[in-house]
């Protein structure tokens, strides 16, 4: 059988670079430039996977398993993350009934 | 084992006294502890080799950074530690006549401060010093935000940032000299043999300085203590010029002169003339000041002009003179500080243009204020006036002008105190009520300061002998360095 | 024989257990106790002094007493130890023995007064601050009872404090004399680093070793301080003013001795002084110009008390003359006569405001001659003394200071006998208008008990006879208390008179001619007719300038006490609350504003925030890429 890690070793590093920084900077895009709160999330989330990717595409090409254990620990702590902002985005969508970031300008000065 | 005892009998008692509370037996208690502390010292000075350095505490705390748990003390410290804990139990004492709210609190406190001010005058580590040097800010801090008088808040913080800035300097430039050292310690011992360049010296000296002008303070750094002075209570006034501001006397000869003997030399001549002129300037304010306690505090101010200018005069007369005037401020203000209580205890302000002719009615009291003034104004066979002789000598063989103009602060310091006894205490009754001359507590308070000071003017070798071993010592290092 | 380190730590040793005794017990004493107690303890001490005299042998130089180390500390070791030889002991007579007669007499004088106790306490502890003075075997030691006697002035001026005035007085003697100390303290800093030592008898040796210069500068100095202490241009304004304290107080402390204690000083130091010809001069002009200054104002006085006080310091003028010239024992000697007739004067002047009650303005006297008749007798002795008429002591003592003015230059010994019969013509002005004519007061005059006119009439015949201590050679002595001094200052021996004895009788008979012809011309203006000057204000432009006393204190105080004010004030008012505090605030203030710029980047708009983060992730970026 073939191993999963010579099957991504498959397609050259190039790829998932490529593929990488592209979703990151989709992410980073949503992150920047909307303003549902919503959308920031996921484009939080993309930012998370397209690391994950690099790092499993990496540890393949390194014959080190640490880099997809990193990636388990990511995707968990990323969950972590999600619950309490869903949380935070409840709480705001009943305060301040949107879920528009700009709503949130209270906290200065 | 014995320095252990010394910091934790202030320590443990304090922590008692907020436990427990008691309001009428913490003054009896506090007193208890500093006459212990006083007996731990004697008995401290009585085993005492002079010309040794004893570091009988050592241990680890946090090795990469150099901090060790180090006691010890040469002379220099035992004089220092002698002053603070003959000084403590008046201070304790001054509690009897003043009053404050809160009894319990305000000991811990002041014993809390006590037992730090041990440590900063035994520690042997650089960080260790630091750590002492700030703490004991703290309780001051809480003593004056809480039983302060007009402006209280303002002022003390005023007071709490400035010095703390200067602590921040003093910080600096201790990492700055352990980063240097290798392996990493901030053993004085350490420091002491530290050969940095001289243009690093140059800028290091006034990261060192800077804490310990503030702390005196010397001129310009003066400007939160009249105010401060003036604001705090009897007692934190007693703590502050008796004996906090000799923490930045003594920081200079373990930090300052060792560690960068080089900026001395360069510095030294700005530095005398700044404190000379601080001095007089001080003294010439002081004249015209209407408020009693605010005259002590610039009369302090001079005093420590003279003493910094003493110290830098970097030789053995002006560093003992310095060092034995400390002792005999210490005494100086406590028991100045004591009348201006006893003063306004009896009628009710600490103006001197409401008082006047209180001799008539208080003869004891004008008595003894007048043997304190003595001391103030340095008569001979006064403590003061031992003192002063050897700075002027230190200071003259440095330069003529300089004796010069600390000579003339003794014209300007007879011009004021003179002036204020006048108008506190001679000239016409003008009291209708009746009032209380000095009584027991009164004596009781007085009289030993005032026996301390006539003592030692007439025989200082005690107290000469004690410093003269480290001051040499440390001196011949300092020549070999140049 | 007895322990000479004992009885010589004695002599200032009695004083002081007197001084602490009646101190401690001041409540406790009644009556006459205090002042017998205090004039038993310097009697003592003049027991002790005498018997010191006696077994003291010149020819065997200076004994120390050692009594243990004081400041010992590097290479400055000053003992505590006293020093006998034939100057101190000059000195040590004078002031125990003209102490005992002040503290008997005082027992008379201060008798009603309600702190008679504190009083003789002070008079004692001056009495110790003074011996220690002249006793003591360094400079330091001398140092200590010259402040020491500073004090006890401060204190005795002030003696009654209830009176602003009399506080105001003490206080400018105190801060006068500190102005001198100034240069005294300089003049043994500069001594001791180039000696190496404060020892009277070692910097004296090691005193050859030094340059002119050096000498010149240390004596100037410490002829600063004797300016000081004996009232001299320009410091000399406090001394009249310190006639506010009780009489016996001017006359032990403002007469007798402590105003001596410069003159002391500088015969003390007649070594190095002698090294240094410009500071003589300086010495002997200074003396000249206070010595007419001081005459010229006595003139015009009104009070009893300041027209003493006046001839004080023109008689201290005189003597720091003889020092100018080198002439030590001329010197020693008029301080020694002086003590006599002028604590006679003083304590004569105290026995007449006594008899009157306080009263001192001499325009509301007259005629005491008849009423109180002793005083009259020993004052006019005393006055006669002061004016130098042949036999009286103060003949003697002041012709040897002219005779050596004379060597020196006859301009000066015009201007000094010039000034001789100033002090003559004010002192019978004083005489005359207190004792002849007829009475101008309101008050029952009363001769003063015993106690008082005892030692008025000892010290009388002191004045009349003291100049047998030093009798010249021209009447046949041998000059003894010049030899006897010579052991002790070497600057004595080196004196020398060049003049001819035919000279010399001319000179004194032209002084004895002019002080009678003067006393004449005073007898025909104050005895005959009171001739009273007005106040100053009504009198022509040199009166005027005499007795407002040569607006010196106008001039001070326009010159030091009122910008001294003035600076006290703006320092404290411009200095510390317009420049020193603000600048302190100042930092506070430019935290305080620049987080009031720094937080307006907090927007609150998290799009922004994000954006910023981003950006400073990038920056940081590249700064790690390209390593700046």
């Amino acid at each position: 059988m073939e191993s999963l890690t010579s099957v991504i070793r498959q397609v050259p590093i190039e790829h998932y670079l490529f593929l990488s920084f592209v979703l990151f900077s989709i992410g980073l895009a949503g992150v920047l430039f909307r303003r549902n709160t919503i959308i920031i999330l996921m484009c939080l989330e993309l930012m998370f996977n397209s690391v994950n990717l690099l790092l499993t595409a990496f540890s393949a090409y390194h014959n080190d398993p640490g880099g997809q254990v990193f990636v388990f620990f990511i995707m968990l702590v990323a969950a972590a993350e999600v619950t309490v902002g869903l949380a935070i985005l409840v709480m705001m969508k009943r305060n301040v009934d949107s879920v528009d970031i700009n709503q949130l300008n209270r906290l200065k000065w | 084992m014995v320095l252990l005892a010394l910091l934790l009998i202030p320590f443990l008692t304090a922590l008692a006294l907020m436990a427990t509370r008691p309001t009428n037996a913490a003054r009896g208690i506090a007193l208890l502890s500093t006459i212990a502390s006083l007996g731990v010292v004697l008995m401290l000075w009585y085993s005492f080799v002079p010309g040794q350095t004893w570091t009988p505490v050592q241990y680890d705390w946090v090795p990469w950074l150099g901090l060790r748990f180090a006691l010890g003390y040469d002379g220099i410290s035992l004089l220092m530690l002698l002053l603070t804990a003959v000084v403590f139990p008046f201070i304790i004492g001054a509690g009897y006549t003043q009053k404050l709210q809160h009894p319990s609190m305000v000991n811990a406190l002041l014993l809390f401060t006590q037992s730090f001010l041990f440590g900063v005058f035994t520690a042997q580590n650089g960080f260790l010093f630091y750590i002492f040097y700030e703490l004991s800010l703290v309780p001051v801090f809480f003593l004056l935000l809480y039983w302060g008088g007009e402006r209280r808040r303002a002022i003390t913080v005023r007071f709490f940032i400035y010095t703390l800035l200067g602590g921040l300097m003093l910080l600096f430039g201790l990492a700055y000299c352990v980063m240097q050292t290798s392996p990493i310690s901030s053993d004085f011992a350490v420091l002491q043999t530290l050969h940095l360049p001289a243009n690093t010296q140059i800028w290091l000296f006034w990261a060192l300085f800077l804490a310990f002008a503030i702390k005196l303070p010397i001129f310009p750094f003066h400007s939160w203590q009249p105010d401060t002075y003036t604001m705090a209570p009897l007692q934190g006034t007693m703590v502050l010029g008796g004996v906090m501001l000799k923490m930045g006397l003594y920081g200079i000869l373990k930090f300052v002169f060792p560690i960068v003997p080089v900026g001395v030399e360069y510095w030294r001549d700005t530095v005398i003339w700044l404190s000379l002129f601080g001095a007089l300037y001080a003294g010439i304010i002081a004249f015209r000041q209407q408020d009693l306690k605010r005259l002590v505090a610039y009369s302090s101010l001079s005093h420590v002009g003279l003493l910094c200018a003493g110290l830098f005069a970097a030789n053995t007369y002006g560093i003992s003179g310095s060092l034995y005037q400390a002792f005999a401020h210490a005494i100086l203000v406590v028991s100045m500080l004591y009348i201006v209580g006893a003063l306004k205890e009896r009628t009710g302000t600490s103006e001197l243009g409401a008082m006047g002719g209180l001799k008539s009615k208080l003869p004891r009291l004008a008595a003894l204020f007048f043997l304190v003034m003595v001391n103030a104004i340095a008569l001979p066979l006064t403590q003061s006036f031992v003192g002063e002789w050897l700075m002027f000598n230190g200071l003259w063989q440095l330069n003529g002008w300089m004796a010069f103009a600390a000579v003339a602060t003794i014209i300007v310091g007879a011009v004021y105190m003179l002036y204020a006894y006048q108008r506190a205490m001679l000239g016409p009754d003008r009291w209708k009520m009746d009032m209380a001359d000095a009584g027991r507590n009164d004596h009781l308070f007085l009289v030993p300061l005032i026996a301390i000071t006539l003592v030692l003017g007439f025989y200082p070798a005690p107290i000469l002998d004690l410093v003269n071993g480290p001051v040499q010592q440390m001196l011949s290092t300092l020549t070999a360095l140049y | 024989m007895v322990n000479t380190t004992l009885l010589t730590a004695l002599v200032p040793g009695l004083p002081l257990l007197g001084a602490i005794l009646i101190a401690t017990f001041r409540r406790s004493l009644k009556g006459n106790t205090a002042g017998m107690l205090g004039t038993l303890t310097i009697g003592s001490a003049f027991a002790l002094s005498v018997m010191l005299f006696l077994g003291f042998n010149p020819a065997a130089g200076p004994q120390t007493a050692h009594l243990f180390d004081w400041i010992h500390l590097g290479g400055m070791n000053i003992p505590f130890a006293f020093q006998v030889d034939a100057l101190s002991l000059t000195m040590m007579l004078i002031v125990t023995g003209v102490g005992t007669l002040i503290h008997l007499y005082s027992i008379g004088y201060m008798h009603d007064d309600q702190r008679v106790s504190t009083f003789f306490a002070l008079l004692n502890l001056f009495t110790f601050a003074m011996l220690v003075l002249v006793m003591g075997a360094n400079y330091v030691m001398t140092f200590i009872g010259w402040e020491g006697v500073g004090l006890c002035s401060y204190l005795l001026i002030g003696f009654w404090y209830t009176t602003p005035a009399y506080n105001y007085a003490a206080r400018k003697a105190f801060v006068m004399n500190r102005i001198g100390d100034l240069g005294f303290v300089l003049g043994l800093a500069w001594l001791f680093s180039v000696t190496g030592t404060l020892n009277f008898t070692e910097v004296f040796d090691k005193a050859s070793n030094l340059d002119t210069a050096t000498l010149t500068g240390i004596t100037l100095l410490l002829f600063v301080g004797a300016i000081g202490k004996s009232a001299q241009l320009p410091l000399f304004t406090w001394l009249p003013d310190a006639m506010a304290g009780p009489t016996p107080v001017s006359a032990l402390i403002h007469a007798a001795t402590m105003v001596t204690a410069g003159i002391y000083l500088i015969v003390r130091s007649s070594v190095l002084f002698e090294a240094a010809p410009f500071t003589q001069d300086v010495i002997l002009y200074t003396g000249l110009i206070t010595a007419l200054v001081a005459a010229t104002i006595g003139v015009f006085q009104n009070d009893i008390k300041k027209v003493l006080a006046y001839s004080t310091v023109s008689q201290l003028g005189y003597m720091f003359v003889a020092l100018g010239l080198g002439a030590y024992s001329a010197g020693m000697f008029h301080v020694t006569t002086h003590a006599f007739f002028k604590a006679l004067l003083f304590l004569g002047a105290g026995s007449v405001i006594h008899a009157l009650g306080g009263e001192q303005d001499i325009r509301k006297m007259g005629g005491l001659k008849g009423t109180i008749k002793i005083t009259y007798i020993t004052f006019l002795l005393g006055t006669l003394a002061i004016s130098g008429l042949f036999p009286f002591s103060g003949f003697f003592s002041k012709d040897a200071i002219l005779a050596h003015a004379f060597d020196r230059s006859p301009v000066l010994y015009a201007l000094l006998l010039g000034g001789a019969l100033i002090t003559t013509f004010y002192m019978f002005r004083l005489l005359f208008l207190t004792f002849y004519g007829s009475y101008r007061g309101d008050k029952h005059p009363h001769e003063s008990p015993a106690v008082m006119t005892v030692p008025l009439m000892v010290l009388a015949v002191l004045s009349v006879a003291g100049g047998m201590l030093n009798l010249p050679h021209v009447f046949g002595g041998h000059e003894p208390m010049k030899h006897y001094l010579e052991s002790a200052a070497e600057g004595v021996s080196s004196e020398y008179l060049h003049l001819s004895a035919t000279t010399e009788w001319a000179l004194m008979g032209l002084s004895t001619l002019l002080v009678v012809l003067v006393i004449f011309i005073a007898y025909g203006r104050f005895a005959k007719k009171a001739t009273l000057y007005l106040e100053a204000d009504e009198l022509s432009f040199f009166p005027r300038l005499f007795a407002r006393k040569w607006y010196i204190d106008d001039l001070y105080e326009k010159l030091f006490e009122k910008p001294y004010g003035w600076f006290s004030s703006k320092f404290s008012s411009i200095g510390e609350d317009r420049v020193m505090v603000p600048l302190m605030n100042g930092a506070g203030r430019v935290t305080q504003k620049a987080g009031q710029v720094l937080r307006l980047a907090q927007t609150g708009n998290m799009s922004f925030y994000l954006f910023a983060m981003v950006a400073g992730i990038i920056v940081f970026l590249i700064m790690t890429l390209y390593g700046v």
